[in-house]
């Protein structure tokens, strides 16, 4: 295992493309993945994480230094996550994926938040355009969808 | 934010005058104000192949009317976004709005999109009489005084859920034979659930018989007490968890609980004893105002209400009576119990007093004695204040704040608290209030401004909302599918 010379315990993971990432033990562990591994001792001093490319790796790690950090007050860390997701939807889409995988429910939750605000007060077709969905209702399936309740797509944002 | 107060409610009054094309265009004008820097966010990645457990995350956040639009995104989205057991986010309820005689359609004004959403109603409720909006159930008759059909209604799904006819509960015969509008019997009713399958309503009828039963039961259950219930006016109700609240208006300040046994359920009930000392000055403090006197503080209306942090609360709705100067108002002790907020007709005004019938003795009866029209009559709101009950002994103390995020809606049905963090002008230690005082007569020509929201702190009242047109009414819906 290695050390710095603040005795602070260190991790190493290896991300899919094979960057290596040592980072604190404390930071690392707030992924439940991560702590798990390290608790059931079945990582050794390299924790692969073939789920997560190093572009993500960076992010999440920005992400769980500050969450790390009891000195940062509550109304700050709101900022940093409201900042943090401000992100292109594709990264959002990777970085859920990779929350998902090394549970970190928080992470989730905001990037989760995210996806539920852009959606906010769109038309399906909007949502489909942005999100690259494929419409695979037949005209007259999505006319009687529709219809059930018509009132919801008056006035909607369609760009 | 004074601006989208005033946008919000632009649009409502646009929409309530009905200036179509005006309003449409303001929806959309404030659509592309809102509209999030939406370019450049063309993304790839398999968004419809996301795990349904991140959907249903996602859902969570999301508003019912979002999650309505997103279920028709793509047949997988669909699967997700309909399951029953999914949650959205909980809204500020959503104003109701619905014009006697009940026609097609219903209108429902959203705070948060600042959108008037209008339903279609189906035939078989044209016509009808509605008490208001509880649990994502509107509460409906039609009918006749013979064969009285009293349901819920679900606006979202279309969802009809029939109740036990009022003819299972004796004094309704009676009361039918005197009243011309048989659908007054109720004076309070709520429900439980949002859920169909394990929902319990509950009623006050004739001012002080407690009802109860489940939709699928035959008849109403009367509770009978303990004999000596007998006499004092049931004020309000309120169900929480599974224990339905009953006020009662009595100077003794104590709780019962009862056990009550239905048809498939237990249920727990609780009887609040409370009464109300600050008002009743009639003598102290009549003011004249040209061609009114006004009654300071003469009326209260009594509501219960659940606290953010599970209190159960006391709302007391303080109201001055406007009369005509020649008006006698000797029926005043009637008028002041405002259960119904001042439609006296349901109270004893003589034997054999003929004008209950039309419902609107009131003016009647002064018309017969004084040769003018009386009809005048107007219920302003001054204020309100709120006590927390002390479950174990009843006793009870003033709330000088409900929470500086709490909002409180009230509305002739019932109450519902909101912890609102956002910032949409809705603001907090409030109480959003909609008190139909000529909606509920057919024939009332006043139009009412008593809607709008009391500032605990400070006791301001702003009437922003638009003025109840006569025979409107209005209520707080959440909605629920």
């Amino acid at each position: 295992m290695a050390t710095t010379t603040t005795e602070t315990k260190m991790l190493t993971l290896c991300t899919s493309d094979k960057q290596q990432f040592q980072i604190e033990e404390t930071i690392a562990l707030q992924a439940v993945t991560i702590r798990n591994m390290v608790e059931d001792e079945c990582a050794s001093n390299v924790i692969p994480l073939p789920n997560v490319n190093s572009k993500i790796m960076i992010q999440i790690i920005e992400y769980l230094k500050k969450h790390v950090d009891s000195s940062v007050s509550k109304e700050d860390m709101e900022k940093f996550d409201s900042a943090f997701v401000e992100k292109k939807l594709s990264e959002i889409f990777d970085i859920i994926l990779a929350a998902n995988y090394l549970n970190i429910k928080n992470l989730l939750d905001i990037c989760c938040q995210r996806v539920a605000d852009v959606m906010k007060n769109k038309s399906p077709e909007w949502v489909r355009r942005t999100f690259n969905i494929v419409n695979d209702f037949t005209a007259e399936e999505e006319a009687k969808i529709r219809k059930e309740h018509e009132w919801a797509f008056e006035g909607v944002d369609e760009d | 934010m004074a601006a989208l107060i005033f946008l919000s409610n632009l649009n409502l009054g646009d929409y309530l005058s009905r200036s179509w094309s005006y309003f449409i265009k303001s929806i959309i004008r404030t659509g592309q104000n809102n509209a999030p820097n939406s370019k450049n966010q063309v993304t790839c990645g398999c968004w419809h192949n996301l795990p349904g457990d991140i959907i249903e995350t996602v859902v969570n956040q999301l508003t019912l009317t979002d999650r309505i639009r997103m279920s028709s995104v793509c047949k997988g989205w669909r699967v997700i976004l309909t399951k029953k057991d999914i949650q959205t986010v909980v809204e500020i309820p959503w104003l109701m709005l619905l014009q006697y005689p009940i026609g097609k359609d219903i209108s429902f004004y959203n705070f948060s999109e600042e959108r008037v959403y209008n339903l279609e109603l189906p035939k078989s409720v044209h016509g009808g009489w509605c008490y208001g909006c509880s649990k994502g159930w509107l509460i409906m008759i039609t009918g006749s005084e013979f064969n009285p059909s009293l349901f819920l209604l679900n606006p979202i799904t279309g969802a009809q859920l029939q109740l036990p006819s009022l003819t299972t509960i004796p004094s309704f015969e009676s009361f039918a034979i005197w009243h011309s509008k048989f659908e007054k019997f109720i004076t309070r009713i709520t429900i439980s659930s949002t859920d169909a399958a394990e929902c319990i309503v509950a009623a006050i009828c004739d001012d002080e018989i407690l009802v109860f039963c489940r939709p699928t039961d035959e008849r109403w259950n009367i509770f009978q007490g303990e004999g000596e219930d007998n006499g004092n006016s049931c004020d309000a109700l309120l169900f929480r968890n599974n224990t339905l609240y009953v006020l009662i208006d009595s100077e003794e300040n104590c709780v019962r609980n009862f056990s009550i046994k239905l048809s498939d359920c237990q249920m727990m009930l609780t009887l609040i004893s409370f009464h109300y000392n600050g008002y009743f000055n009639v003598e102290d403090e009549v003011v004249e105002f040209q061609h009114f006197k006004i009654f300071k503080e003469t009326c209260i209306h009594y509501d219960l209400a659940e606290s953010t942090d599970s209190e159960l609360l006391v709302i007391v709705q303080i109201l001055d009576i406007f009369a005509l100067k020649d008006d006698i108002l000797d029926d005043v002790d009637d008028l002041a119990y405002g259960d119904d907020l001042g439609e006296g007709e349901e109270h004893d005004i003589g034997e054999g007093n003929q004008e209950h019938e039309d419902g609107d003795d009131i003016g009647e009866r002064y018309e017969d004695e004084n040769g003018c029209p009386l009809r005048l009559r107007y219920w302003k709101t001054i204020g309100f204040e709120a006590f927390r009950i002390n479950l174990s002994n009843g006793h009870c103390d003033i709330l000088n704040s409900l929470g500086h995020d709490t909002v409180l809606f009230l509305d002739i049905v019932g109450s519902s608290c909101f912890l609102n963090r956002d910032s949409n002008g809705i603001h907090g230690n409030s109480i959003y209030f909609t008190s139909n005082i000529s909606g509920r007569e057919e024939q009332a020509t006043v139009v009412s401004r008593e809607s709008g929201v009391f500032y605990l702190g400070g006791g301001r009242i702003e009437r922003f909302l638009p003025s109840l047109k006569p025979a409107e009414v209005r209520g707080w819906f959440t909605a629920n599918i």
